[in-house]
């Protein structure tokens, strides 16, 4: 399985920003592990989260990595409409977890957890805030990319490798869900 | 072999060098040229001011007991003096000719991405900005350059000096990132035909490998500040003990950046030395390959260093020990490199001028620093010196003595080819010397004064004889190097407008940069000359002893044909 | 008990380990006719290594007393064994294997970078896992199976690098990423060890002491259960992680030099490379 990670520049740009990226999310969770079992106040403060609801949303994200690795292929296929499609889609449920995350905020908000409340609030709100921030700042990134194609953008060999690197983004804040999902929902609610 | 031609010498004005000119040409540009430009005069700025804050510093400690400066202030510029030295002189002067220059030595037009090269800049010079704002905010940040908590937390940093340097830290720190990326891409996929990675100049190598460590370090910082600002802002407990929070924690994070950070200030630095040495000892460099693989362990094993800084916070004597002992293995690769550059010397027949005696000056300063700095890796020499002015010493030896004077030379070498004049070499000799004895009596005296026991980062000190000699001594250094500054920038303002025409190649170089105009042209080179080893340029004027053949004929050699 | 002592009499002669020494030497001096001292002295090693690992006090301390022991066990097993053991095969040896269909396909199935990282990893973190690791302590059945996991799958990880037809090894970049990111493996699990509470490994806090050297240990060595859990997380981070550096560091260093039997371009007339 070759990777074309590095066939071109915009493609090298991404992975080594991605790489960089994940060494932030790496120390974010780190503090999450660490913290766990040293919060103070709440006894399980876990159980407020609801890992099956979150996990309905994280099953929109991780769907949304598929529709736009179909996406790319269109765009290879030098379909554009199907390209629209997938993307279009691909933002949908993006925006479908992002609404999941906001009504898990507004939750917890609603019973006075916030950041301030305990440890594990605080490591909860900043890894997955981010998280949201990220998978916020992706959506406008389909957004300019939907407008691209619209304008005619992919007919040449280097826009779609463009095109891939900006979807290695997308790829990466889905993969980050699995690792921010897995450990803090499953092994951090046990 | 086909004749190449070499651009004629022209005499090109540094305003007409972007494609606009103007303010707005300059404002709006996105050549690397023009970017890095940028990069350096800002930082040049910056140095004053953080020099002046120095000053202030010093002024404040020149005798025992002075109320020169309030203790808060104190505390203001002295967080202030670091930071900005770091972020906003160290990194983006490194980042500056890294900009200006790597295109240039791998043949290339421009960097792989140049409106994020000048995004690079921009975010960089409004983060810089928006920290400074803080003084006019009735607060600066006033808790260390590296903010350990609880002093950075609310209640004991009330006011928002801290915010600014949180919010600050990470807006600087995205440009340098960009930089990094752009660094990356661009030495991976911009490279002129024939210069395969084992031929890239090893400023340009050093830059590449600089650029992962960027990578890997700053997130760090990120984390860092985002954790400070959540528990600033948000009430958090990240490093609150009372919420079950632990201030070590913040320690951890921040020197996981704060280590490979140090690195990242030097390592370019040290392909600046590695360009102009062989030059001026017209001697190729001696051991290209261990220099080059040495740079590479250096970053590997910087990322696990960090506790070194952390001995005195009760860490437990196993992970002191382990700590302790890769500090010390830190230290063979850097030392290899002295090794390497005295052998480059060894034999040649060196030109002193200011370029060179700058280099050779960084040589035994950085040596001195190095030095020190290997003596804090023994733990019980730790617990005794660490936050005293050994440890200050320290740090200014290998960043001033080792960067700064590294950059320096950097800048008499390069500053013909980015203004088309020459340095004014009298005007440099004596700020090299005047640069030398400043330096050295402000920083040697500190060595002594940490170990009579002065802790760092006090406003005053009481009224004892040892420590009120040194400290006069220090101050009137600080002086000295101030008023060398200011015959740098009168050698700089005065030679960029009556300063010797360079021509192409005032140094007789052997890189690419020196194959075109001085200062090149927008797209900087109309032609090439053919890159068959690392050093192109001498391949080219010496047609009967090139590099290659000489390389080829050794492997054969070797191989016994 | 004391340290001499210990070291004297601490050995545990298993003959299915001293059998299995036995035979790898017998088969490498019998199938591959190593013509190289040097060869057969890295081989040799390697194999000595082994032994040692596995019948020496080192074993002892492993099974009942010391985490950190088991650490350094562990290490040899996956680190210095297979590495000395390929750089034993003669590069004919190898050719003459590949040249069976049957082996050769195996080679290309077991041998690729993607699939011996992630084997040699999830053995890695499977094992560490506390059910497992425990589970290995108490039951000898498991424990053997635990070692022949991490020998296998420690020379699945090593061959790409270390293949004696030089053609055959990783590039330089991609053998600095597959190290690279080894390491960071080492590296998370160590830190998590290294600053966890007591009690993911039980064994070890009140050892059986069957040999008599628990106060030799607690008190004459000073070490308690909790440095040695220190110590065996930082012993998987910082001296592991150190090996893989090295690793890279010297294929950095061969890759270096290696441009001195320079490769003879021909001269271009400025022809910009950009993609």
């Amino acid at each position: 399985m070759a990777l074309n990670l590095f066939s071109n520049k915009s493609k090298i740009l991404m992975s080594a920003f991605v790489g960089s990226d994940a060494v932030f999310f790496a120390f974010l969770i780190t503090s999450f592990v660490f913290y766990h079992g040293s919060s103070k106040g709440r006894p399980n403060p876990w159980r407020d989260l609801d890992p099956a609801t979150t996990g309905m949303y994280s099953v929109a994200l991780w769907a949304s990595s598929g529709t736009m690795w179909l996406s790319e292929q269109a765009l290879r296929r030098k379909n554009p409409r199907r390209v629209r499609r997938w993307l279009e889609l691909t933002f949908v449920l993006g925006a479908l977890f992002i609404l999941g995350q906001c009504l898990e905020f507004k939750g917890l908000f609603s019973k006075s957890i916030y950041p301030r409340t305990d440890l594990f609030a605080t490591t909860f709100f900043t890894t997955t805030g981010f998280h949201g921030l990220h998978v916020l700042i992706g959506l406008v990134m389909l957004l300019i990319l939907r407008g691209l194609i619209a304008g005619g953008f992919g007919r040449e060999d280097y826009q779609i490798e463009g095109y891939e690197a900006a979807a290695y983004y997308w790829h990466f804040v889905d993969i980050v869900w699995v690792a921010i999902f897995f450990i803090l929902y499953i092994w951090g609610t046990r | 072999m086909s004749e190449v031609r070499v651009a004629l010498p022209t005499i090109r004005k540094l305003e007409e060098i972007g494609k606009r000119t103007g303010i707005f040409g300059w404002v709006s540009s996105v050549d690397h040229k023009q970017v890095g430009i940028l990069y350096i005069l800002t930082a040049l700025g910056w140095f004053c001011i953080g020099g002046i804050e120095a000053a202030l510093m010093r002024t404040q400690l020149i005798v025992p007991e002075n109320r020169f400066l309030e203790p808060y202030t104190y505390n203001e510029i002295f967080t202030m003096h670091g930071t900005t030295m770091i972020f906003l002189v160290i990194v983006p002067v490194l980042l500056g000719f890294s900009v200006y220059m790597v295109p240039l030595m791998i043949g290339a037009r421009d960097v792989a991405f140049p409106r994020l090269n000048a995004f690079g800049y921009w975010i960089y010079s409004f983060g810089a900005l928006l920290l400074y704002f803080s003084f006019f905010a009735h607060d600066a940040p006033a808790a260390g350059w590296f903010a350990y908590t609880p002093l950075s937390e609310k209640p004991y940093s009330n006011l928002q000096g801290m915010d600014f340097w949180a919010i600050c830290l990470v807006i600087i720190g995205i440009g340098t990132t960009a930089t990094a990326l752009n660094i990356i891409a661009t030495v991976a996929t911009l490279r002129v035909k024939g210069m395969s990675i084992r031929h890239l100049p090893l400023f340009v190598w050093m830059t590449l490998v600089n650029s992962f460590v960027i990578l890997g370090a700053m997130p760090a910082l990120n984390a860092a500040c985002i954790m400070l600002l959540v528990d600033r802002q948000l009430y958090g407990h990240f490093f609150n003990a009372n919420g079950g929070g632990s201030p070590v924690f913040y320690q951890h994070v921040f020197w996981n950046f704060g280590h490979p950070e140090v690195y990242l200030m030097i390592i370019p630095a040290w392909g600046m030395i590695s360009e102009l040495i062989p030059v001026f000892s017209r001697k190729v460099i001696y051991g290209y390959a261990v220099v080059a693989t040495s740079t590479v362990a250096i970053a590997l094993l910087s990322f696990s260093v960090w506790a070194h800084h952390m001995f005195a916070v009760g860490l437990g004597h196993t992970l002191d020990s382990i700590f302790a002992a890769a500090s010390m293995l830190i230290a063979v690769p850097t030392g290899v490199k002295i090794f390497n550059w005295i052998a480059t010397m060894w034999g040649g027949s060196i030109r002193f001028t200011t370029s060179m005696w700058f280099a050779i000056g960084f040589l035994l300063m950085f040596t001195i620093g190095g030095l020190s700095g290997v003596t804090f890796a023994v733990v019980p020499i730790d617990w005794q010196v660490t936050d005293t002015y050994y440890v200050v010493a320290h740090f200014h030896y290998v960043l001033f003595g080792g960067t700064a004077l590294a950059v320096l030379a950097g800048a008499y070498y390069w500053f013909p080819k980015i203004t088309g004049r020459m340095l004014s070499e009298p005007l440099g000799k004596w700020h090299f010397w005047l640069t030398l004895l400043g330096f050295n009596l402000t920083f040697m005296v500190q060595h002594s004064l940490g170990i009579l026991g002065m802790p760092r980062r006090v406003y005053t000190y009481p009224n004892i004889p040892e420590w009120n000699e040194l400290n006069l001594i220090s101050t009137i250094g600080t002086y000295i190097l101030g008023i060398s500054v200011l015959i740098f920038l009168w050698n700089i303002i005065y030679s960029a407008r009556r300063g010797k025409i360079a021509g192409n190649d005032p140094w007789d170089g052997w890189t690419l940069e020196w194959a075109t105009t001085s200062p090149p042209p927008v797209h900087n080179f109309d032609d090439v000359p053919p890159v068959k080893s690392a050093r192109p340029l001498w391949d080219l004027k010496h047609p009967e002893d090139p590099d290659w053949l000489r390389k080829s004929k050794k492997a054969r050699a070797k191989k016994g044909r | 008990m004391t340290t001499g002592g210990l070291i004297l009499t601490g050995w545990d002669w298993e003959p299915s380990v001293l059998i299995g020494c036995g035979v790898l030497v017998f088969l490498y001096w019998r199938l591959v006719r190593p013509r190289r001292r040097r060869e057969f002295a890295l081989f040799i090693a390697g194999d000595l290594v082994l032994l040692l690992a596995l019948v020496s006090p080192i074993d002892s301390l492993a099974d009942e007393y010391l985490f950190s022991v088991h650490m350094v066990q562990h290490l040899l097993l996956v680190l210095a064994v297979p590495p000395l053991l390929i750089a034993g095969l003669s590069r004919e040896f190898v050719e003459g294997l590949l040249r069976g269909p049957r082996l050769a396909r195996i080679e290309q199935v077991c041998a690729r970078p993607l699939l011996a990282w992630v084997a040699a990893g999830a053995g890695f973190v499977f094992w560490h896992t506390p059910l497992f690791y425990n589970a290995a302590l108490a039951h000898e059945g498991v424990h053997i199976v635990e070692h022949l996991t991490f020998l296998i799958t420690a020379t699945m990880y090593w061959w790409p690098l270390l293949h004696p037809m030089e053609e055959s090894r990783l590039s330089v970049g991609k053998a600095v990423v597959y190290l690279f990111s080894a390491s960071m493996l080492n590296t998370v699990l160590g830190i998590w060890i290294t600053f966890a509470p007591l009690g993911s490994y039980p064994a070890y806090i009140q050892p059986k002491d069957t040999l008599g050297a628990l106060s030799l240990i607690r008190d004459a060595w000073g070490i308690s259960a909790r440095t040695d859990q220190q110590l065996g997380g930082l012993l998987m981070w910082v001296p592991a992680g150190l090996v893989y550096f090295s690793a890279i560091v010297a294929i950095v260093a061969r890759w270096q030099s290696e441009a001195e039997f320079c490769e003879v371009i021909e001269p271009q007339t400025g022809e910009r490379n950009g993609r």
